[in-house]
């Protein structure tokens, strides 16, 4: 290959002379992003998504606080059709079954006692699943029982108490401002990052944790309605403290997965109960200090 | 640890893994590249390809001229793909993907080089880029480019012809 002369522009004969020159292309010129600017940006524009779906996610999570309690029960109706199938939590017992029939009267006794009785009452379903101590409260008035909490508990008082406390979700409409934080969740998520762009589990990871400790606040709501509950129905709430004693030695051992995860620690939430029964009056078997 | 954590924590995993190999990797791969490609392009200065036609060529007779072709595909790594991502939300230069183009370019006009052997040189080359893929990981974003030069190899004949 012979240098070319003969390069140039042949049609303007005062050019004829311009030759052509080898050069190397320029590597700057179309790349903007070293290796550094690659990471500060990929750290710069996800604080930036971060923040953004957290303002969103607050925003309308105070929004979903503010209407949650105007909600009429028909919602509950419609989500039920929506996100209930006990099924899907493990094998359900036959509803005929007496065991069924035993823990569904005890559901009904307290919701009886309740001070705003819901008019469809609730519906007991016992998951058949003797590894999980845990209660599930669903839109539709649904209470799920996991025979794992009823073999756990210490005495029939401690299973009235779980019951109660899930009654408890139901008075305050936890049920449904968890599914609402949740779903905000997801769509703040979408709305910022697009419906299945692979950043959004990144963000969503961190901001459960939020969720987790919005639930805290709502379990111990519960239990306080849980007890007062059962001092209306029973005039004493002692299997309150026992449940929770259980659950703390439990959890100790490991062998809790699912209830306390969103639950704040059985140990202090059973000294918390104390304070709760032994305020509410009637018989203090120990003397223990109240929680404030 | 609780089993619905664990699995998070793996679902986590599964993200964060390919964006970490993304970063480490694929920046080693495009360092890499960029090296062969500033060697390959030192050495096959001397032939010029350029995008006149044949007014470019004046006093020789051309012996022989053929069409010649150079592509390349090149794959983005799942960093820049997050990267690009985000752009799409913000807006702005998306630099994961200019230095993407900026190789698979080069890389298809040293190809056509080689398609084009001894020619004396290249005339009227162009370069076209298209994008190959629709999805990563479900996100919709370029999966990789292909980029083709061509253009026409010519042998100028000794003689001059007027």
């Amino acid at each position: 290959m012979a240098p070319l002369s003969g390069l140039g522009l042949a049609r303007n004969a005062d050019l004829d002379a311009m030759k052509w020159t080898p050069r190397l292309p320029d590597d700057a010129v179309n790349t903007s992003l070293t290796r550094l600017t690659i990471l500060r940006e990929m750290v710069w524009l996800s604080s930036l998504a971060a923040g953004l779906i957290i303002i969103i996610y607050v925003g309308l999570g105070l929004l979903v606080d503010a209407v949650v309690d105007y909600l009429p029960d028909t919602v509950d109706g419609a989500l039920e059709r929506v996100v209930v199938d006990a099924a899907d939590f493990g094998p359900v017992a036959e509803p005929t079954l007496p065991r069924v029939r035993r823990w569904q009267r005890e559901l009904d006794d307290l919701a009886a006692a309740m001070p705003a009785p819901a008019p469809d009452g609730f519906t007991l379903h016992l998951i058949e699943d003797a590894d999980t101590v845990n209660a599930v409260a669903l839109p539709g008035g649904h209470v799920l029982l996991f025979t794992g909490l009823i073999d756990a508990a210490p005495g029939v008082d401690a299973v009235r108490f779980v019951l109660a406390h899930e009654l408890g979700h139901f008075a305050n409409r936890d049920h449904l401002r968890g599914l609402g934080r949740r779903l905000l969740l997801a769509l703040a998520a979408s709305l910022v990052l697009g419906s299945d762009n692979p950043v959004s589990p990144l963000v969503l990871a961190p901001a459960e944790l939020l969720t987790l400790r919005h639930s805290r606040d709502q379990e111990t709501a519960a239990d306080a309605y849980a007890v007062r509950l059962l001092y209306r129905a029973y005039g004493s709430a002692e299997g309150a403290e026992a449940m929770m004693r259980t659950l703390a030695e439990l959890d100790h051992r490991g062998t809790v997965d699912g209830f306390l995860s969103t639950h704040p620690l059985s140990a202090a939430r059973a000294e918390h109960l104390r304070g709760l029964i032994d305020r509410l009056g009637a018989e203090p078997d120990t003397s223990e200090p109240a929680a404030p | 640890m609780p089993l619905e954590t664990l699995f998070q924590f793996i679902n986590l995993a599964f993200i964060i893994v390919p964006i970490i190999i993304g970063l480490v990797v694929g920046s080693l791969v495009e360092r890499r590249h960029y090296r062969s490609i500033r060697r390959r392009e030192t050495d096959t200065m001397a032939q010029p390809a350029v995008p006149l036609g044949l007014s470019a060529l004046s006093g020789v007779t051309i012996e022989r001229a053929h069409l010649v072709t150079g592509s390349t595909v090149v794959a983005m790594d799942a960093f820049k793909a997050v990267l690009a991502g985000l752009r799409f939300l913000f807006g702005g230069r998306v630099g994961g993907y200019e230095s993407l183009i900026d190789r698979a370019r080069r890389e298809a006009t040293l190809r056509m080089k080689v398609a084009a052997g001894d020619a004396d040189a290249i005339l009227n080359v162009r370069l076209e880029t298209f994008a190959i893929g629709g999805r990563f990981g479900g996100s919709g974003a370029l999966t990789s480019v292909e980029a083709v030069a061509y253009g026409t190899a010519v042998w100028v004949g000794s003689g001059p012809k007027r």
